[in-house]
């Protein structure tokens, strides 16, 4: 058993972690994009109203689940939902989902994070000056395709990075890198903002005011408020943006004491998450390029290639449209804030791999971050290798979206049905710095889980078409090119492949747990929820 | 911009601003600095005890 010598060293720092552990790139290129897709400012309706019914249900859940695990002594979400219901053994091998989700997410998510990094000394090094909007597309396309390998040492060179920073501790470490990242990742986006709102037609190169784009985004289509899809769309939005079910805000929050406050944390965190991702999100990738393209053009675009797509393919092509100078600042800002957002993601998805092999089998905290380290280098190398076939996508759904759900949908049900929710109130409110509305514990009883179901029943249809490989055969059908069968065939291994890696590592992780469990039990130290 | 989609945007950007602002001032005004790392209740590892 390892001695914890962890601990937050402010709370302003366990804050920031916190906010930058939600706070990810998918709010600068997956928010304005679902919200462009479902109804504009009518968008904003569904997504408040599950942020409200769902996001902050559950923030307050597993800040909670954490400290109620943590004052226990453990860290990792095997034994933090064990210690909640030890008598019922299913419970570890549910949190298995805490910890595979953290180092298949990251398998995948590092290599998007070393992107970002590339781009930057791109930016700075005027690689995309001169191109054309093709060119910078097809630079992007080369640049995922292996064509010059400096990927590969951008990749290598962010994994030793995360694992450097893990390797420093939770306030060594994780909380400096937030208490830098974050303010920058602020500032960034509001100057980039600024700049996108101010875009002014006939200057720059710029077609169309950028206000253009806000108008475009901001213009409710009430219709659309009334269409499940809508519901659909703005309850997943919420979901990934949060962070929630992954089992890193457990294993952040088990870090603080008994009467240490969750619930005025757990607010502040996931307003700063809404503050980035509604007031800066929305505010620079949709003005910027409707300002050039035009709202046709910024749709044809989305439809495309999405959010990561205007993000890497067309932002870095309009940038030079501003000068010179402009041009450096502007991927500097940009791509700068999109790393920021990565990296303060990546390193909460260490951070309970990191407390699972100190807790369980006593390694110490550097062996246990390089062990995380080679862990995602291995597990990331068929994303990197084979990204266009489909592996990098494979992982992000079952890992970065299937996984959440189901995890979610268990963990509520363990807090307020199985745990309790008297004592689960119990646990929101002990040394609470502000008073919890009564009304969240007949949320977290009944609406949140119900619509956690809601959302797993409704993505089952697609659940079903990805592991039959429907869209893939679908186009098998429809294409006439042997090359183009040929390579699809190719796609429907290397997917079928790395569906059976993600299991494999489940299966790996949990017998892992069975291990530490086995452990314990010869060591005579049980689970127990007594404090 | 027309009016409706100013108002939205700007009703939901002070919406957003106006509670992170007013929570993060909060904790910023109440820093609780931990002293002694589980200083007070987390033992160093989990609660045991003998199972005979």
């Amino acid at each position: 058993m390892s001695k914890h010598d962890e601990s937050w060293g402010s709370r302003v720092g366990l804050v920031l972690a916190m906010a930058g552990n939600a706070v990810g790139l998918g709010n600068f290129l997956r928010f304005p994009v679902q919200a462009v897709q479902n109804g504009g400012g009518a968008f904003i309706i569904p997504y408040l109203v599950c942020f409200v019914l769902m996001g902050l249900p559950l923030l307050y859940v597993e800040w909670s689940m954490g400290r109620f695990g943590g004052t226990r002594g453990h860290h990792s979400t095997p034994f933090i939902l064990d210690s909640m219901a030890p008598k019922q053994f299913l419970w570890k091998y549910i949190g298995v989902f805490g910890i595979f989700t953290n180092i298949a997410v990251a398998a995948y998510y590092c290599y998007l994070e070393s992107w970002t990094l590339g781009y930057i000394w791109h930016s700075i090094s005027g690689t995309f000056k001169g191109m054309s909007s093709d060119e910078v597309a097809n630079f992007f396309s080369g640049y995922t395709a292996f064509d010059d390998y400096q990927n590969v040492i951008f990749w290598i060179f962010c994994l030793a990075l995360n694992t450097y920073i893990l390797s420093r501790g939770l306030s060594g470490g994780v909380e400096k890198v937030a208490k830098v990242g974050m303010p920058l990742l602020i500032a960034f986006g509001i100057l980039l903002a600024i700049r996108a709102i101010t875009l002014k037609s006939g200057s720059a190169g710029a077609v169309y005011d950028g206000t253009e784009g806000l108008n475009y985004l901001w213009t409710p289509d009430f219709s659309s408020i009334w269409t499940p899809k809508v519901w659909l769309a703005a309850a997943g939005q919420i979901f990934f943006t949060l962070s929630v079910g992954m089992g890193s805000i457990q294993c952040y929050s088990s870090y603080l004491r008994k009467r240490d406050d969750v619930a005025l944390n757990a607010m502040s965190a996931g307003w700063m998450n809404e503050f980035v991702e509604v007031v800066l999100g929305a505010a620079i990738v949709i003005p910027i390029t409707v300002g050039y393209f035009g709202i046709d053009g910024m749709k044809d675009l989305v439809s495309q290639a999405g959010g990561l797509g205007l993000g890497f393919r067309t932002l870095p092509y309009l940038f030079q449209q501003w000068g010179p100078v402009l041009a450096i600042v502007a991927g500097v800002l940009w791509f700068g804030l999109l790393f920021f957002a990565g990296i303060t993601s990546s390193l909460a998805m260490g951070t309970p791999v990191l407390g699972f092999l100190r807790d369980e089998f006593g390694w110490k905290r550097t062996s246990a971050a390089w062990a995380f380290g080679a862990i995602v280098f291995i597990l990331g190398l068929p994303t990197v290798l084979f990204f266009k076939y489909g592996v990098f996508d494979e992982y992000d759904y079952w890992a970065g979206t299937v996984s959440l759900v189901v995890f979610a949908m268990f963990e509520i049900i363990l807090f307020a049905w199985v745990f309790g929710i008297d004592k689960g109130w119990e646990e929101i409110n002990r040394g609470a710095d502000m008073k919890v509305p009564i009304i969240f514990k007949y949320i977290i009883k009944f609406v949140t889980p119900a619509i956690l179901i809601f959302v797993f029943v409704g993505s089952l249809p697609g659940i079903w078409d990805a592991i039959t490989n429907k869209a893939i055969y679908d186009q098998i059908e429809l294409a006439t090119d042997s090359a183009v069968i040929g390579e699809l065939e190719s796609k429907i291994f290397f997917v079928n492949i790395s569906r059976l890696l993600l299991v494999a590592v489940w299966g790996f992780i949990a017998l892992l747990v069975y291990k530490a469990y086995a452990k314990r039990r010869r060591e005579g130290r049980f689970t127990t929820n007594e404090a | 911009m027309n009016t409706i989609a100013l108002i939205t945007w700007l009703f939901s950007v002070i919406t957003v601003t106006g509670f992170t602002g007013y929570f993060f001032y909060r904790v910023l005004t109440n820093p609780h600095v931990p002293d002694v790392p589980h200083s007070d209740d987390v033992a160093q590892g989990p609660k045991t005890f003998d199972a005979t």
